[in-house]
């Protein structure tokens, strides 16, 4: 059984996701093996004890409980767990990935991923009225090349309207997001995509390749993750309670936007 | 009350019906009655809401591309193109509105949704039915709420005992598809806030929904027991002799085997469902606008420590392992070495050499000495050097060609002169040997400087 958990533990470490009938894409090397090695359930219950320790959790989902799984199928995936940090799991590959030279500072990388995940969960959230909890509705979210460059493009201008803050951090940012040069954006998206495409946490479509949908990963990790992070990331006097709203049972599909009421899309 | 869903589900349907649109023109809906005599568009229409229900079963409602419907129905129409398809799809998903009456006396209307399919948005081709969509294909199949699926079920047993295979499938599939939905709905209403109409019913009604559970599953595994005997497939042999119908036995098996299986997860999931349902008290973030968050970021941005978190916990990342460099692995290899040999290990950098003379050089080890001699009392041609055997070295070389080159590197002769060269004498020479033979000019080697010899 060593031999399996091994074979299973290490596609699972370098594809994060498991399906025994792709939608979307045909089978990756070794997949169909993993899939039907998973079926075993002492081996499955070793698996997850075994990535537990490693700080991930092993999910399984079947075509009962959320759309886009294959009829009769059935997804495993390694989620990042909220309260550790995953030994396995690096940011160096993405970073290569988003920066524009190899000698650019990680700061200056870390800025451009801060704002461009954020307008990237624009369109797989915001846009579509989508809480961050509501992971079924992962088919509806997507985002594409151009459309998140457009998106960029806006944003910096807004940036560059507001002005140049006093706050020394703050000014920095703004140098950052304003000084790029000609088609470092373009590359920056085109990166920041294929970071998250490599990471599973969106697929690109098959006829569309530059129209990238969340997977399933992506949503689960969003919804385990995002209260316990993002509430570090701002401060919680002003921003949290403009950002989050951390209410009990609410009426109807609304949610807090910055503007302090309504619905949260534009 | 579910006229209103019937005239929902019916709308756009009409629309294709008064539909005068021409073929491979611009997208746009063009009504006049009576519509089209050859019902083009409603044939479309109903094919591509036909399309999207089978793959709404195969993909758990997921959006799909309409590429293989666009291909395979210009198979049969190669006149349609592209634009023409758009249409369809444009017409089937205009979410208009219209009003139904609810209390006439107090002038109540709600309002009804009409899109029966709708686009992900930053795709052109994929698709997937609405729930107005979904509604309008079970109405056409005349199947029914789930609520009464343990009727449905037994539907399954009665096509059985008819003989009605194709039906008994027909039910099996629908069923399954409607417990899968339903599935999806009570997760959803977890999700989200909102479904309190669902959420509320499966409180007051959860009893009843698991009886209902029960008694369908009895029926899929009694209809399972039915299609697994040796004395049906022969008998189901014998049925579809004669028929143009590609069923068998084990079609139904898989059906049924794939419902019980629905089933079972069903249940398994009722419970968890019926706890985190019945406890309202739940927290929810709600919709975040991230393009607000985005402009905050900027305001008040996190330390570069904080964003590595994010980045780390819910950003794109990479497996990555850490490995000995090769400066690490000699060290421990020089470690092992010593730790099992008396004396330390020796690698070539550290000076220990082992030269291995070269073919030319073990034929001047041999006949080096004579050449120079002779070279010290004149010109030495290769005529010369051949009688005199100066070819032989060992068996693994061609003495002839290295002697040859010796011509053409004389420096290796270590001469005491310093102008060697090489001309060319009168006549040529042809000279065999028992390993081969050379033939060419006769050159000779000469020593410029050793003006003694040459009597200058």
């Amino acid at each position: 059984m060593y031999r399996d958990l091994g074979q299973v533990y290490s596609f699972l470490v370098e594809h994060r996701i498991v399906e025994s009938r792709p939608l979307n894409r045909r089978y990756r090397s070794g997949e169909k093996e993993v899939a039907q090695l998973l079926s075993d359930s002492e081996l499955l219950e070793a698996l997850a004890e075994f990535v537990a320790a490693q700080g991930m959790d092993l999910q399984i989902f079947t075509d009962t409980d959320v759309p886009g799984i294959a009829r009769d199928g059935m997804v495993f995936m390694l989620c990042r767990k909220p309260e550790v940090e995953p030994p396995l799991f690096g940011v160096s590959q993405a970073l290569g990935h988003l920066r524009e030279s190899p000698t650019e500072p990680k700061d200056v990388t870390g800025v451009w991923f801060l704002h461009l995940w954020a307008l990237c969960n624009y369109f797989l959230y915001t846009s579509v009225g989508r809480g961050v909890e509501e992971i079924l509705r992962y088919t509806e979210a997507s985002t594409s090349v151009q459309g998140l460059l457009e998106t960029a493009r806006d944003h910096i201008e807004q940036v560059r309207q507001e002005g140049c803050p006093k706050d020394p951090a703050a000014a920095e940012v703004y140098r950052i997001l304003t000084s790029h040069k000609r088609q470092e954006l373009s590359r920056r998206v085109k990166g920041f995509l294929r970071a998250m495409e490599e990471s599973r946490l969106v697929e690109s479509l098959k006829d569309e390749p530059d129209v990238f949908r969340q997977t399933l990963l992506g949503a689960i990790e969003m919804n385990n993750l995002f209260k316990r992070t993002v509430a570090h990331l701002v401060s919680p006097e002003d921003i949290l309670k403009q950002v989050g709203n951390f209410a009990k049972d609410q009426s109807g599909p609304k949610g807090a936007d910055l503007s302090g009421g309504g619905n949260g899309a534009d | 009350m579910r006229w209103k869903y019937y005239i929902a589900s019916c709308l756009r349907l009409v629309d294709l019906v008064q539909s005068r649109h021409e073929p491979g023109t611009a997208p746009n809906f063009v009504k006049a009655e009576p519509g089209r005599s050859d019902a083009l568009w409603l044939d479309l229409g109903i094919g591509l809401l036909d399309f999207l229900r089978e793959s709404a079963i195969e993909t758990g409602n997921d959006f799909v591309s309409i590429s293989p419907f666009m291909e395979a129905t210009k198979k049969s129409q190669p006149n349609l193109v592209d634009e023409d398809f758009q249409y369809i799809c444009n017409l089937l998903s205009n979410s208009s509105v219209f009003h139904f009456p609810v209390s006439l006396e107090n002038r109540i209307v709600q309002v009804g949704e009409t899109a029966l399919i709708e686009r992900l948005s930053t795709s052109r081709k994929q698709y997937r039915l609405t729930p107005v969509g979904r509604l309008a294909v079970e109405l056409a199949g005349t199947t029914s709420e789930w609520a009464y699926s343990d009727e449905d079920a037994q539907k399954i047993l009665k096509a059985l005992d008819l003989e009605d295979y194709p039906k008994a499938l027909q039910f099996s599939e629908e069923l399954r598809a409607r417990m899968i939905s339903f599935s999806h709905d009570l997760r959803r209403a977890l999700e989200q806030p909102g479904y309190e109409e669902l959420k509320s019913d499966f409180v007051k009604f959860h009893e009843a929904y698991e009886k209902i559970l029960e008694n369908v599953q009895k029926a899929c595994l009694l209809a399972l027991d039915r299609v697994s005997t040796a004395t049906f497939e022969e008998s189901m042999e014998q049925w579809a002799l004669g028929r143009d119908i590609d069923l068998e036995s084990y079609h139904l098996r898989r059906s049924f085997q794939a419902l019980n299986r629905c089933l079972e997860l069903l249940s398994r999931n009722f419970a968890s469902l019926l706890s985190a349902v019945a406890n309202r008290q739940r927290e929810s973030v709600g919709i975040i606008d991230f393009s607000k968050l985005s402009l905050a970021f900027l305001r008040k941005p996190p330390s570069p420590k904080m964003v590595l978190e994010l980045w780390e916990k819910l950003g794109p990342c990479q497996p990555e392992f850490t490995y000995a460099t090769s400066a690490d692995l000699q060290g421990c290899l020089k470690i092992q070495l010593e730790e099992k040999t008396n004396k330390g290990a020796v690698f070539h950098e550290e000076g220990i050499e082992t030269v291995v003379p070269d073919a030319l050089e073990r034929l001047l080890e041999r006949h080096g000495r004579e050449m120079s001699e002779e070279l010290l009392n004149g010109p030495v041609s290769l005529k010369t050097a051949l009688e005199k055997g100066w070819f032989e070295v060992d068996s693994e070389v061609d003495g002839l060609a290295l002697l040859v080159g010796v011509y053409t590197l004389p420096e290796r002769l270590k001469l005491p002169f310093k102008k060697l060269c090489v001309g060319r004498l009168g006549e040529p020479i042809a000279f065999e040997t028992n390993e081969g033979h050379l033939t060419g000019d006769n050159i000779a080697l000469i020593a410029l400087d050793n003006k003694e010899a040459l009597g200058v």
